[in-house]
């Protein structure tokens, strides 16, 4: 069955967001995902769930790491971080990302080549 | 590797802690959205909505740790096994359906791969060759001992140089009779040469090749198998050969008896063994590995040197002496025909085995077909639930596949079981090294092949079973508009292909069982009924000079004439079916015109009984008399062809000829007799001439003892080995009759386990046919209740009914009928052509077309009532349908 990110997202897109706003800081799931949401001024239609089974690809491949605290709120929670991996993953990402978009774009714009 | 065990194991913690965090996750919305001032029902409600799919996004998150195929797949076995033993009825007969088809398979293939697909069993045997010398007439042989001695002294191109003898023992106790059997005498270094491994106990040491050590013994595999049942205490045992007792120190690899069958093997007393036979007469094969280093090159031309040293003695006219180097590899590979034909009726058994899996399969796939329509609903609800159709044929393939291998494993223990009964079968096809031996090898394929059929057969029925219309499945209308003959198409298709290669099976069994039963009652031109047979082995010193065997064995003729019972009895060099010797000859006054070919015959020495002791009948001139001896003039009768052969056009008697390695001796023709059977049962005559033995004196003689009545057979028989056996304590007689010979002899037994086997197969492939037909006869009555109701209820007669089953299975049986007809002329063309005559035995068709249309009728004739038969309970109960109940049955 299709998964409804796949929809709206090219695959390995929410994984790279998840690293680069993992690089800048810390974060636990539900903060994760809000602060996508928020940086994308809400553009990204994603469904708040869907970061789930990403983070567990993260995981498995060790590119993140979890581990449970207590948050500011006082609340239970399971707290990602970027492993050297990750780091190191999310620069091959994002340059091949960016090398992708230029292609698109030159097509995009005609009259320019 | 590590992380994924370890994962394997932590995988329960990351469960929880996934569906904690959610939960967290979605506590944390709501705190957030009822802050904000959203009541706490609402905000819990839209936290799932932006969540999305709980269940579905814990699931995916799972399935990330899962390693999917593998875990699918287990799943699906376990599935599997659960439907499969839900219905245990099903289960059961497509396992014993599987295991029968497999089974045979598995057997077959075992004596196959066992005679057939073995590499060498020597170790590193591109190094060993065979070194052979030529006779007279140039014809390559078997070295003496005199040229096995040269070359152990002077060849330095090799390693090790072994030798072989022969020795005939004569083993048992005095209880039980004695048995004759044959034996090696090898030199010490012969199993450590040739890489060979003792199965038990140790090989032979150095001192045990001295006269007076050597009494040890190792057995071959089939030895210590047959005779000793296979005691694993066998090593250090003792055993009676030749009344010395022997010490069995080993037994041989099973793999060893396909190059050398014999019994026995006993160390090789050089002086010994050439005492008794003398050094030009005692044959030593000779085999032996290449040093390092050395090429065959190299050694052929330093052996055909010690070859010329060792003829520089001999004129040069004399061909004998040239030494030969073969390579094993090339030496075991060019069988004999009759070893090639035994392996060619490997092949057929394994043909007719394979055709009984196809019909298995094809049965278990169309009860899976059947199986499918009832699974519809099933099917549907997994469907709509959102189960992909690969997935959904995975699945039934795998349970396909499951049910194949339970099958497969069965087959084995089926193998296993018909062991003794297949090597009894197969002792016909003679020391071919082929034997059952159910081991990791046969075990894999047997694997393999079912997992293939399961692949191949499983594919159509999981196809069709996930080719449904999800809105009609669903409601609960299953079963009774279910298309018409189209639907059933796939059903149909195996039923036509099982008949059709269960007529395959019968008409080769047909074809091959009517050649059998012609040769069997070939007239053979003499009359073996009745017929004792006693040969003697007169290889002892004393025996040496001719006269004296020639003596000892008048006098053993005479005194077993006088015998009560005992009508006549002659001596013959060789006894019919046994062949015979061949020569070429001149013929005085060649007659221009007359055969100009090869003028080879066969010859065989014979005494003046023989021939009316046989029976043979006499067409012109005398039989032999006891005026015909080494003094009087040189004689000689001849069979028909012979006659018919050399002198077409002329009356052969009193011609004469000689034979071209005694052209001095003259021999007059002076009789005639008719052609029979000296080789083969369905041999071509050949031309002989049987000579008269007073004036050759041959070597080996046999007697033939024609008894009165057949009661007479046993007394008799306890008569002469009460009196033949003090005669000469050396002496080993082997009796025998000349039915059992015939029995015995290479035509029939050859084809004997090959029929024997197929009449098995074509049993089993009836049986599946009759489950294939009633299975799907039944189904399609019980998938067409509701139709057959509404007929009855507008008023069809029951026969009517019952003719509307009959006459869809009868068409289907007569197309596989028409088929399998058509596939069978195809296919008997492998069978091998002509009976091969002096040269061996085959297992062709004898006195029988290929296209025999009895064979053809009767198997048609069989399949049809097997079928028909199959039908008669599905339409019995098509009969009995109510139309009140077939149509409430909604």
């Amino acid at each position: 069955m299709k998964k409804p990110e796949q929809r709206d997202l090219f695959p390995g897109a929410l994984e790279m967001m998840i690293l680069r706003t993992l690089k800048r800081q810390p974060l636990h799931g539900y903060a994760l995902v809000q602060h996508i949401k928020r940086t994308s001024n809400d553009l990204l239609q994603i469904e708040e769930g869907s970061l789930y089974p990403a983070l567990q690809r993260l995981l498995k491949e060790e590119l993140v790491k979890a581990e449970w605290a207590v948050s500011s709120t006082n609340r239970r929670v399971r707290i990602y971080r970027l492993t050297a991996a990750g780091a190191k993953h999310l620069q091959r990402q994002v340059s091949s990302f960016e090398r992708m978009l230029e292609g698109i774009t030159r097509v995009l714009t005609p009259g320019e080549s | 590797m590590m992380n994924w065990f370890k994962q394997l194991f932590s995988r329960r913690r990351l469960y929880d802690d996934l569906s904690e965090e959610i939960h967290e996750h979605l506590e944390e919305k709501i705190e957030e959205l009822v802050a904000s001032g959203m009541p706490r029902k609402e905000a819990a409600a839209a936290a799932r909505r932006e969540f999305g799919n709980v269940t579905l996004m814990e699931g995916d998150s799972r399935e990330v740790w899962r390693w999917s195929s593998i875990e699918n797949f287990l799943m699906d076995v376990r599935y599997g096994l659960r439907m499969l033993r839900r219905s245990p009825g099903f289960t059961a007969i497509a396992v014993l359906t599987l295991a029968l088809g497999i089974g045979a398979n598995s057997a077959i293939f075992s004596l196959v791969d066992s005679s057939l697909l073995r590499a060498l069993p020597f170790s590193k045997s591109a190094r060993l060759v065979r070194i052979y010398t030529t006779e007279t007439d140039g014809e390559i042989h078997t070295p003496s001992a005199t040229e096995y001695l040269a070359l152990r002294k002077y060849a330095q191109s090799f390693d090790e140089i072994t030798g072989l003898g022969w020795a005939d023992y004569f083993y048992g106790s005095d209880q039980s009779g004695w048995q004759n059997i044959s034996g090696y005498r090898i030199t010490t270094n012969w199993l450590t040469a040739l890489g060979v491994q003792p199965y038990l106990g140790r090989n032979f040491v150095e001192e045990e090749q001295e006269a007076g050590r050597d009494n040890v013994a190792i057995l071959s595999f089939n030895c210590w198998r047959s005779r000793f049942h296979a005691d694993p205490q066998i090593v250090g045992q003792r055993l009676t050969l030749n009344r010395r007792n022997f010490t069995v120190v080993g037994v041989l690899p099973e793999t060893l008896g396909r190059y050398y069958g014999d019994d026995i093997f006993a160390p090789l007393v050089l002086s010994s063994y050439t005492a008794a036979r003398g050094r030009d007469r005692a044959r030593v094969q000779i085999a032996a590995r290449l040093k390092p280093g050395v090429t065959l090159g190299q050694a052929r031309s330093e052996i055909s040197v010690i070859a010329q040293q060792l003829r520089a003695s001999k004129p040069p006219t004399d061909l004998s002496g040239h030494l030969t180097v073969q390579e094993f590899t090339e030496e075991f590979q060019n069988l004999g025909p009759t070893a090639r034909n035994a392996q060619r009726g490997l092949w057929m058994m394994l043909g007719g085995a394979g055709l009984v899996l196809l019909i298995a399969s094809a049965n278990v796939s169309s009860l899976l077909l059947a199986r499918a329509v009832k699974r519809r609903k099933e099917i549907a609800v997994r469907a709509t639930l959102g189960c992909s159709r690969p997935r959904m044929i995975r699945q039934l393939l795998t349970e396909c596949a499951v049910l194949f291998l339970c099958g497969g494993i069965l087959g084995v223990l089926v193998a296993r079981w018909s062991e003794d009964l297949l090597m009894n079968l197969i002792a016909g096809l003679g020391p071919n090294g082929a034997y059952v031996s159910i081991n990791s090898r046969i075990f894999l394929f047997s694997l393999g092949v079912s997992f293939l059929c399961a692949l191949v057969f499983g594919f159509v029925p999981a196809l069709h079973a996930t080719r449904i219309n999800l809105n009609d499945s669903l409601k609960d209308v299953a079963p009774t508009t279910v298309g018409g003959f189209h639907s059933r198409r796939p059903r149909n298709l195996f039923l036509v292909s099982q008949v059709a290669l269960g007529m395959v099976l019968l008409v080769g069994f047909g074809l091959l069982l009517r050649s059998f039963l012609h040769v069997e009652s070939v007239p053979m031109g003499y009359d073996p009924a009745n017929v004792l047979t006693a040969s003697v082995g007169l290889s002892t010193p004393r025996y040496r000079e001719p006269s004296t065997r020639l003596h000892f064995l008048r006098a053993t003729v005479e005194r077993a004439r006088l015998m009560p019972g005992v009508e006549s009895a002659g001596m013959t060099e060789t006894l019919p079916l046994d062949g015979a010797d061949s020569g070429s000859l001149i013929v005085e006054n060649h007659a221009a015109g007359a055969h100009e070919g090869t003028r080879e015959t066969r010859r065989l020495s014979v005494d003046s009984e023989f021939f009316s002791t046989m029976k043979f009948t006499m067409l012109a001139g005398r039989a032999f008399n006891d005026n015909d001896s080494i003094d009087s003039a040189a004689v000689v009768i001849v069979n028909q062809t012979f006659a018919n052969k050399f002198f077409p056009k002329e009356n052969s008697l009193g011609r004469r000829f000689a034979f071209a390695d005694s052209p001095m001796t003259w021999r007059e023709i002076v009789g005639i007799v008719s052609n029979v059977r000296q080789r083969n049962l369905d041999e071509d005559s050949q031309p002989i001439a049987y000579l008269p033995l007073a004036q050759t004196l041959p070597h080996d003689l046999h007697l033939a003892i024609r008894v009165r009545d057949s009661a007479d057979m046993g007394p008799v028989s306890r008569g002469l080995s009460n009196w033949l056996w003090p005669l000469d304590q050396d002496l080993y007689w082997a009796q025998s009759t000349m039915l059992q010979r015939v029995h015995d002899s290479e035509s029939v037994s050859l084809r004997r386990p090959v029929v024997t086997l197929l009449a098995l197969f074509g049993g089993l492939a009836l049986l599946l046919a009759l489950i294939g037909v009633f299975g799907i006869t039944s189904f399609s009555v019980a998938e067409r209740t509701r139709e057959i109701g509404i007929r009855i209820a507008l008023g069809a007669a029951r026969s009517e009914v019952a003719g509307l089953v009959l006459k869809e299975t009868l068409l289907l049986t007569v197309a596989g009928l028409a088929s399998g007809a058509l596939a069978a002329l195809v296919l008997t063309q492998l069978l091998p052509a002509g009976p091969l005559g002096w040269s061996g035995s085959a297992i062709s068709l004898y006195g029988v077309s290929r296209t025999d249309s009895l064979t053809y009728f009767c198997s048609c004739a069989v399949l049809g009532f097997v079928a028909l038969a199959a039908c008669y309970i599905p339409a019995q109960r098509a009969m009995r349908v109510d139309p009140m109940v077939a149509l409430r049955y909604e």
